[in-house]
């Protein structure tokens, strides 16, 4: 009994500045973008986020890359 | 006292056809004010290029439609600030 994985699509979240609050922090809105490959290498995706951003006003802050596996026991 | 705040925000849709041809939305939120179409073009073109999206009906195939939706929102109440 071997536990195998099997690699599902990953999400890719990305946090955008909107504002900033009074006292000086920053106001986030998060986007994700689902149904990225599994295959993708992170500077693909990255390159991705990067270009949609360029189109906003608001400063990307970060990029989050959620990877999932399906454990199956074969 | 009425105070009516009013509120736009915009977003940005980059509509896509898909292999198994059907749309794929990716929106941006709010779109930069000089926006060029051809701006929008290039990064949609980006996005087909790095091939990095497996939607449920296929890979991202070609440009569909891409619109700037505008909203105005009149916030009539708010909680009083206690």
């Amino acid at each position: 009994m071997a536990v195998t994985e099997i690699t599902l699509d990953s999400i890719v979240s990305t946090k955008y500045q909107t504002g900033t609050l009074p006292a000086g922090g920053p106001v986030t809105q998060k986007k994700s973008l689902n149904y990225v490959k599994p295959t993708a290498t992170s500077q693909d995706i990255y390159d991705v986020v990067a270009a949609l951003s360029s189109l906003s006003q608001y400063p990307l802050l970060n990029v989050v890359l959620s990877k999932n596996w399906e454990l199956t026991n074969e | 006292m009425i105070e009516i705040a009013i509120i736009t925000s915009k977003v940005l849709k980059l509509t896509f056809l898909t292999t198994g041809g059907k749309s794929f939305i990716i929106s941006v939120p709010q779109p930069r004010e000089n926006l060029t179409l051809a701006e929008a073009q290039t990064v949609m073109e980006t996005v087909i290029a790095k091939n990095i999206i497996n939607s449920s009906s296929g890979e991202l195939a070609a440009i569909r439609d891409i619109r700037v939706i505008d909203m105005t929102t009149n916030d009539l109440y708010d909680p009083p600030v206690a």
